[in-house]
C-alpha cells in the first residue's frame, strides 16, 4: 500500500476533500448558515455549499448540524437531497449538497402558475417516495413543509433540511414534542407526546397536500396554543372513540368541541380519491393515519390522471438568492417556531423543570 | 427457457449505510492499515522533533530524538493503548451515569448506545490517526461527548464536564479537564470519522432475536436469561474488531449462541435450522463460530500494561500536535500573525 | 395451537369416507368422525393425532419412506386419489410462475412453444425425473422473469377485480331492473284501474257518446304502457354507460401495460423490500407499553416488533468483505 499517494490521516483527508470544491458566489446568508454556489474542481459539477457557522455554539458542534450530517450520510434516494461531501474549514462545517435552486413553497406562492391535478399528484408521489425511504430507515424528518421540498432542474422533488431528523422505533427513548414547524405539527405532538412515529411526518404531508390544493397553508395557527384550536375548527374535535387514549397524552384533557365540517366544500375541485387520501393523512388517531408506504398504494396514484412527468411540472424562475436565503435564514424562523432553544431537544429535557413549565404554557383551558 | 428480462438484484437497505460501505475490512487489511499509519506516524514524529530542534534553542534535541526513536510504539502497542482507553470509556460512563441521571441529564435506556457509539468512534478514529499525534486519553472524552450528541442525548458541555472536574478536585485538588480540551478536538475527531456518524450496534438485533426465538423455546424465562447474558457478551464484543468484519445482527446472534452454549443449549438446532434455510445457514455458521471465538478469547488490557505504554508515549509524542510543545506554540503564534483571510475563500 | 395448511385456501369440501384409515394408529373414520387425514409432501397419509404425536418435538422421519419432515409440512388433501392431488398442486404452483399470456408473444407459434415447454416441465416434475435440475431451471426462470410474472399477476388480479365489479354491477342492475319492472307493472295496473274507474264514472255521469268516451280512455291507457316500455329502454342505455366507465377505469391501466411509457408503480423503490412476518404474540417484559401513552401517539407494539425484527434480519446473511478489496 503506497502511503504517500492517498492521505490516510483524518485531517489530511479533510484537507483533500476541501480542495475538491471551489466556492463561486454567495447565494444567501442567515444566522445559521451561508450558502454558496460552488463547483467540483474536476468534474465542474454545480453544487451548493452550505457553510454552518459555529460561532454561537457554546457546546461545540451544534445538534442541528450533527443531525443533518448524520442523516444525509445514510440516505441515498432519488427523492432525498444528496449530500455529496462534507469538510470542515477552520471552525466551520461545510456541507456539499446537490444544487437545487427551487422549492415547493415558492411554486405554491407563484400565483401565475396553474396547478393541474396531475401536477399535484406528481409532487405528492415524489415527496411520499422520499419520505417512505426515510421511514424504512427508521428515520423521522420532523420538519416537513413546502419550504423543505426542493426541486431540481429536471423537476425531481427532493426532501431537504434534515436538521431536526431523528431515529424512531426504540420505544424507550424520550423525544421532544417541540418539533416540526407549527402549522404542520401533528396533534399528538401538540398534546405533548414524548415518543411517536412516522405518523407525525404523514400529518405534515397531509397539510402539504391540502396546501397544494388550496394554494395557501391549511392549518395556520397563530401560536402553539392556537394551533390545536385551529385544527379542531378545521377538522372537528376528535372524540375518545375516534382517538382512544387521547386523554393519556400529557395534555389531552377537555377541549372546545367543534363539529366535523364538510371537506368537499373547502376542497372544491379535488377528486374524491384525492380527498380520501388527504383525509387519511389527517386522521387524528396516529395509529389509523395512513403511512407513506400505504399512501403510495392508494388508488389515487394509479387512477386517472397519470402524474405529470417531472420535467413538465410548473416551475418558477426566480433569483437564486431568495431561495438560499430561506435555506439559511429559514433556520432562524424555524427555531422560533419549533423550539426556543436550539439545544432544547435533549433527552433529559422532558424531565427538567424548565421544560415542564414551558409545557404548562400550552395548557388549554377547558370551556366555561 | 426465455432469458434476460430483468436480472438486476436490488440492493438491500443495510448495504447503503455508511457503516457497510466504508467501515468494513478484512483482518489483513485492518492490520495493514494500522501498520501503515504507525509507519507514517513515526516519520512525522521524527520530522516534528527535527523541526522543533530548529525552534528550540535548548540544545537537548539530539537526545530527545534518540529517546523517541528508542521508545517508538509498535502498531500492537498503539492498539493496546487504544483498547485500554476503550475500556476506560465504559468505566467513565458507568461512573458518570449515576450523576447524570440524578440531574436528569441522561436516561438509562440511552447508555448502551452512547457507550457503544463512543467506543466505535474511538476505534474508527485510530484507523485514520496515530496515538503519537493524539493520545487516547484526550480523545476519549471527546468521543464520549460527541457520542452523547449523536445518540440524541445532548448535554451542555458544562453539565458533561462537571462530574469529571469534581472527581479531579476531590483527588488532586486541581481541575485539569477544561471545556476546550474536549471541544477543541471535536473537529479532529469528526474529520477522522469522515463525518459518518450513524453507527449500528448489536443491541437492537439482539432484542429482535429474543422475540423471534420465543416460538422455538418452551421456557421464555430461560430465553430471557440467555438474552441478558448475550447483552453482556455484546458489551465485550465492542472492544474487539468484530464490528469491522461482521454485521451487527450477526454479532448479536453470535453472542446469543455463546450465551446459550453456557446453558448447554445449541441454537443451531433449536432455532436456526428450523427458522432459516440450509443454504443461507451455510454462510452464517462459520461467521458465528468466528464471533464466538473472538468474544470468548477477549482479554482485557491491564492498567499496568497501559501505563507502561503511556510512559513510552510521553517520549515519542509528536510535538507538532502537542499543545504543550514549543513547536506547537510557535505555530499558533505564526498563524496569529498572518493576515486575516475573509471567510469567503 | 395447531395450524394445518388448508386446501389451497379455497372452499372445496374435503373428500372423506367411512373407510379412511390412518396407517399409523389404524383407526378408521367410522369410529372417529372428526379424524383428519393429512398428507405429507412425500404423499404418505397420517391422521392429525399421529402427526402431533410424532412431530411435536421437532423434525422426524416419515414412517413410510424415512424422509425428514416437520409438523408444518402436513396438509389436508382435496382429492382422494393422491396422484390427482399431486398433479393439481403442481399445476397450480407452476401457473403462479409460468403465467404468460398469448398477448405476451409475437406469434401464436411462440405462444404454443411456450405452452409446450411448460407442459414438458410439468410432466417431468410429475414423473420426478431430473428433479434438482428442473427445480433450479424453474427458480432461474422465476428470477429472470420477475417483472413479467408480477405484471401478469397484477393483470389477473385486476381482471378478477373487474369481474367482481362487473358481477356486482350485474347484480345491482338486475335488481334495479326487477324493481323498476315491478314498479312499472304496479303503475300500469293502477293507471288501468284508474282509467277503468274514470271510464265507469264518466259513463255513469255523462251524457256523451259512449263510443267516444271509451276511445278517449283507450288512448290514455296506450300512452301509459308506452311510457313504461320507454323506461325499460332507457335503463339499458344507463347500464351501457356504467360499463363504459368501468372500461375507462380499468381498461386504460391494462392498456398502459402495452404502451411504450411502460408500467407505472408508485411504490417503485431502488431498494429490495425488507419484510418481516410478525407472530400474533410476543412476551416482552418491556415496561414502556404499560401506560398506554405510546399507543395514543401511534407507537404500537406491532411497530416496535417490526423495528426489532428488521434489525435482527438485516444483514444477517451478508458476507464479510473479500480479501481482494482494500476498502
Amino acid at each position: 500500500m503506497d502511503a504517500s499517494s492517498k492521505p490516510i490521516f483524518g485531517e489530511d483527508i479533510n484537507k483533500e476533500t476541501e480542495s475538491l470544491y471551489k466556492k463561486e458566489k454567495k447565494l444567501g446568508e442567515g444566522t445559521y448558515a451561508v450558502v454558496y454556489l460552488g463547483r467540483h474542481v474536476k468534474t465542474d459539477r454545480k453544487v451548493a455549499i452550505k457553510k454552518i457557522k459555529l460561532g454561537n455554539a457554546r457546546s461545540g458542534l451544534d445538534m442541528s448540524a450533527i443531525r443533518e450530517v448524520k442523516a444525509l450520510r445514510e440516505l441515498r434516494h432519488p427523492n432525498v437531497i444528496e449530500l455529496i461531501d462534507v469538510f470542515s474549514h477552520k471552525a466551520n462545517l461545510n456541507l456539499v449538497l446537490e444544487f437545487l435552486d427551487m422549492d415547493l413553497e415558492a411554486v405554491i406562492k407563484e400565483k401565475s402558475l396553474v396547478f393541474m391535478p396531475a401536477d399535484i399528484k406528481s409532487w405528492l408521489m415524489m415527496a411520499l417516495r422520499g419520505l417512505d425511504h426515510c421511514h424504512k430507515c427508521w428515520l423521522l424528518h420532523r420538519d416537513l413543509k413546502p419550504n423543505n421540498f426542493l426541486i431540481a432542474s429536471d423537476g425531481q422533488l427532493k426532501l431537504a433540511d434534515f436538521g431536526l431528523a431523528r431515529e424512531f422505533g426504540d420505544v424507550q427513548r424520550v423525544m421532544t414534542s417541540q418539533t416540526v414547524t407549527r402549522w404542520y405539527r401533528a396533534p399528538e405532538l401538540l398534546l405533548g407526546a414524548t415518543n411517536y412515529s412516522g405518523a407525525v411526518d404523514m400529518w405534515a404531508m397531509g397539510c402539504v397536500f391540502a396546501e397544494l390544493l388550496l394554494r395557501t397553508p391549511y392549518l395556520a395557527g397563530s401560536s402553539d396554543l392556537d394551533q390545536l384550536t385551529t385544527i379542531f375548527k378545521a377538522r372537528g374535535t376528535p372524540s375518545e372513540d375516534e382517538w382512544p387514549g387521547i386523554n393519556k397524552l400529557p395534555m389531552g384533557f377537555k377541549f372546545e368541541q367543534h363539529p366535523r365540517p364538510q371537506f368537499s366544500e373547502l376542497f372544491r375541485g379535488a377528486s374524491d380519491d384525492a380527498l380520501n387520501l388527504m383525509n387519511q393523512m389527517l386522521l387524528f388517531n396516529p395509529t389509523d393515519r395512513i403511512s407513506a408506504a400505504q399512501a403510495l398504494r392508494h388508488p389515487y396514484f394509479t387512477n386517472h390522471p397519470r402524474p405529470t412527468e417531472p420535467a413538465k411540472l410548473p416551475r418558477v424562475q426566480q433569483p437564486m438568492a431568495a431561495t438560499a436565503d430561506s435555506e439559511a435564514s429559514g433556520k432562524k424562523r424555524q427555531y422560533n417556531d419549533a423550539f426556543d432553544d436550539v439545544f432544547a431537544d435533549n433527552e433529559g429535557g422532558a424531565l427538567d423543570p424548565v421544560h415542564a413549565s414551558k409545557r404548562a404554557d400550552l395548557r388549554i383551558s377547558s370551556p366555561a | 427457457m426465455t432469458s434476460t428480462e430483468e436480472t438486476e438484484r436490488l440492493p438491500q437497505l443495510f448495504e447503503q449505510t455508511s457503516q457497510y460501505r466504508h467501515w468494513r475490512f478484512t483482518p489483513e487489511a485492518l492490520e495493514q492499515l494500522r501498520a501503515a499509519n504507525n509507519q507514517q506516524g513515526i516519520n512525522r514524529v521524527l520530522d516534528g522533533l527535527r523541526e522543533e530542534a530548529q525552534v528550540d534553542d535548548e540544545g537537548s534535541s539530539e537526545t530527545r530524538i534518540t529517546e523517541a526513536t528508542n521508545n517508538m510504539l509498535t502498531p500492537q502497542e498503539e492498539l493496546q493503548l487504544v483498547n485500554y482507553y476503550l475500556q476506560m470509556i465504559v468505566q467513565t460512563i458507568t461512573a458518570l451515569t449515576k450523576i447524570y441521571r440524578e440531574k436528569h441529564l441522561l436516561r438509562a435506556e440511552a447508555i448502551n448506545n452512547i457507550k457503544a457509539t463512543a467506543i466505535n468512534f474511538m476505534k474508527r478514529f485510530y484507523l485514520h490517526n496515530v496515538v503519537f499525534d493524539y493520545p487516547p486519553k484526550s480523545i476519549m472524552l471527546t468521543c464520549l461527548y460527541l457520542a452523547t450528541k449523536v445518540e440524541n442525548s445532548f448535554m451542555k458541555i458544562e453539565d458533561f464536564i462537571r462530574p469529571l472536574q469534581d472527581v479531579e478536585q476531590r483527588k488532586g485538588g486541581k481541575v485539569q479537564t477544561k471545556n476546550d480540551d474536549i471541544l477543541g478536538l471535536e473537529f479532529v475527531v469528526i474529520q477522522s470519522l469522515q463525518f459518518e456518524l450513524a453507527v449500528h450496534h448489536p443491541y437492537r438485533p439482539a432484542y429482535g432475536f429474543f422475540l423471534d426465538m420465543q416460538a422455538y423455546f418452551e421456557d421464555v424465562s430461560q430465553l430471557k436469561a440467555i438474552y441478558d447474558r448475550a447483552q453482556q457478551l455484546i458489551d465485550t464484543s465492542l472492544f474487539t474488531d468484530l464490528v469491522f468484519f461482521y454485521q451487527p445482527s450477526q454479532i448479536a446472534l453470535g453472542a446469543f449462541k455463546t450465551a446459550a452454549k453456557e446453558k448447554d443449549i445449541d441454537i443451531d438446532t433449536a432455532y436456526l435450522a428450523q427458522r432459516f434455510d440450509a443454504q443461507s445457514l451455510e454462510v452464517l455458521f462459520p461467521i458465528l463460530d468466528e464471533i464466538q471465538e473472538t468474544i470468548l478469547g477477549f482479554k482485557i488490557i491491564s492498567k499496568k500494561n497501559a501505563q507502561a505504554i503511556d510512559r513510552k508515549l510521553i517520549l515519542c509524542r509528536n510535538p507538532e500536535k502537542n499543545p504543550n510543545s514549543k513547536l506547537y506554540k510557535k505555530k499558533v503564534a505564526d498563524q496569529a500573525e498572518t493576515p486575516y483571510v475573509s471567510d469567503s475563500d | 395451537m395447531e395450524v394445518f395448511a388448508p386446501a389451497y385456501n379455497q372452499n372445496i369440501p374435503v373428500f372423506s369416507s367411512d373407510d379412511d384409515l390412518c396407517p399409523q394408529c389404524r383407526s378408521r373414520r367410522y369410529l372417529n368422525k372428526q379424524m383428519k387425514l393429512l398428507v405429507s409432501p412425500c404423499y404418505h397419509k397420517m391422521c392429525a393425532d399421529c402427526v402431533n404425536n410424532r412431530f411435536n418435538t421437532g423434525p422426524a422421519p416419515c414412517p413410510e419412506c424415512q424422509r425428514t419432515l416437520r409438523k408444518s409440512d402436513f396438509y389436508q388433501p382435496v382429492f382422494e386419489d393422491l396422484t390427482v392431488e399431486n398433479e393439481v398442486r403442481i399445476r397450480q404452483q407452476m401457473s403462479q410462475i409460468f403465467n404468460k399470456r398469448e398477448e405476451d408473444f409475437k406469434t401464436s407459434k411462440d405462444y404454443n412453444a411456450y405452452l409446450e415447454m411448460v407442459e414438458d416441465l410439468i410432466l417431468k416434475r410429475l414423473d420426478g425425473v431430473e428433479s434438482e435440475e428442473i427445480d433450479s431451471q424453474i427458480e432461474r426462470y422465476a428470477r429472470e422473469n420477475q417483472k413479467s410474472i408480477n405484471r401478469n399477476k397484477k393483470k389477473s388480479q385486476q381482471e378478477e377485480k373487474l369481474q367482481q365489479i362487473l358481477s356486482n354491477q350485474e347484480q345491482i342492475k338486475r335488481k334495479k331492473q326487477l324493481e323498476e319492472y315491478e314498479k312499472e307493472l304496479e303503475e300500469e295496473r293502477r293507471s288501468k284501474e284508474e282509467a277503468r274507474n274514470s271510464l265507469i264514472n264518466e259513463l255513469a255521469s255523462s251524457d256523451k257518446d259512449v263510443q267516444e268516451i271509451v276511445k278517449k280512455n283507450m288512448i290514455q291507457l296506450k300512452k301509459s304502457s308506452l311510457r313504461s316500455r320507454g323506461t325499460a329502454r332507457k335503463m339499458e342505455v344507463d347500464v351501457e354507460a356504467l360499463l363504459g366507465t368501468i372500461d375507462e377505469e380499468f381498461g386504460d391501466d391494462m392498456e398502459e401495460e402495452h404502451m411504450d411509457t411502460g408500467p407505472f408503480d408508485p411504490s417503485e423503490s431502488p431498494y429490495a423490500p425488507l419484510e418481516v412476518e410478525l407472530r400474533e404474540r410476543y412476551e416482552d417484559p418491556n415496561p414502556a407499553f404499560r401506560q398506554g401513552t405510546l399507543a395514543a401517539a401511534g407507537v404500537t407494539r406491532e411497530m416496535h416488533q417490526r423495528y426489532l425484527l428488521e434489525g435482527a434480519i438485516s444483514g444477517l446473511f451478508a458476507l464479510p468483505p473479500e480479501s481482494t478489496s482494500t476498502d
